[in-house]
């Protein structure tokens, strides 16, 4: 089998090695910024084609973002942000299905490969997410109220807890991270290995779980991420809420 | 035994026990989910939404288990 968990180095410019992964992921920003320049070049009052599938994920996401944070604040803040990560995944991991990919090759080695199968991207894009998160955690809460938060002295049980919470930090990393390459990779892994069970009968059922699954995993990604940094906003002043919910949350008896 | 058959078996071992809690603890959260959503079923989107991030959390260490064996068998 032609896996291996590190992408194959193609080429190199100015002794910068160029994966086949690093140039799928910039294929793919460049088709996204293209494809929305492309649908808000001229914007009409009522949408009609591509600007009004464009207008169905922003909006969509940015309410399904609004219920979550139940802030306007908050979520004119990170929805941009959030959705052009999801975008960037999903369309990173649909894409994957195209037919005849895998068989171009460049020198011998593959030229495509999935871009979330490769783990610099994903672990970079969380460090990004979660040293936002400790900035929001300084901004709101002040430095000082940050450092206490890792580092106390008023009691042996506190300086341990605190400690905790330092390796709490490092590992919401490496499971943000860890998850969504893991799915990835294993997707690859698994259509594989049923490929040489049983060629062009068996993978077609894993592929559609698989189709699913790549939808889902970016989505689960986005609103891990959104939940990490909605928590580490520290409110000294409650968060004014935009719509309260309190009536339609489930009744606990 | 040689050293390839040892990773095949401790890939193996490592995939097979990693499944065994979270496949025991999303069936919990969803059933639990479930259970909410057909007593209250206004409340159903938002429990959606909170059901899908319990399960990812829930499903992480299966997660790891499986990195882990796909390192010892690719790395």
């Amino acid at each position: 089998m032609d896996l291996t968990i590190t992408p194959k180095i193609l080429t190199y410019i100015a002794g910068f090695p160029i994966t086949n992964t690093f140039w799928v992921t910039i294929l793919l920003s460049i088709l996204l910024i293209l494809v929305f320049v492309i649908g808000s070049h001229k914007m009409r009052e009522v949408p009609k084609g591509l600007q009004l599938w464009l207008e169905v994920i922003v909006g969509g996401t940015r309410s399904f973002m609004d219920d979550a944070t139940n802030s306007n604040k908050v979520t004119n803040r990170l929805h941009p942000w959030i959705l052009t990560i999801f975008l960037l995944f999903i369309v990173g991991n649909v894409i994957s299905f195209i037919p005849g990919l895998p068989a171009l090759t460049y020198n011998g080695e593959l030229i495509y490969r999935t871009a979330t199968t490769d783990y610099n991207m994903v672990f970079i894009i969380a460090l990004v997410f979660l040293i936002v998160a400790q900035a929001v955690s300084i901004t709101t809460g002040g430095f000082f109220g940050y450092i206490k938060k890792f580092i106390n002295f008023r009691s042996p049980l506190k300086f341990i807890l605190a400690f905790f919470e330092i390796i709490g930090e490092i590992a919401k990393l490496i499971s943000v991270s860890f998850r969504f390459f893991g799915n990835a990779f294993a997707a690859e892994v698994l259509l594989a290995v049923l490929f040489i069970i049983f060629p062009y009968i068996l993978p077609l059922p894993f592929m559609m779980i698989l189709l699913l699954s790549s939808v889902v995993q970016p989505a689960v990604f986005a609103l891990l991420i959104m939940v990490y940094i909605q928590m580490s906003i520290v409110d000294k002043e409650p968060i004014v809420e935009k719509n309260h919910r309190a009536d339609r949350m489930p009744d606990k008896k | 035994m040689d050293v390839e058959a040892a990773r095949l078996i401790a890939a193996g071992i490592a995939m097979g026990f990693g499944a065994i809690g979270p496949g025991i603890g999303e069936g919990y959260v969803g059933g639990k989910a479930l259970e909410t959503m057909g007593r209250n079923p206004e409340a159903g989107n938002t429990i959606f939404t909170k059901m899908f991030v319990a399960m990812a959390v829930t499903e992480s260490t299966g997660i790891y288990a499986l990195v882990i064996a796909l390192l010892i068998l690719f790395g």
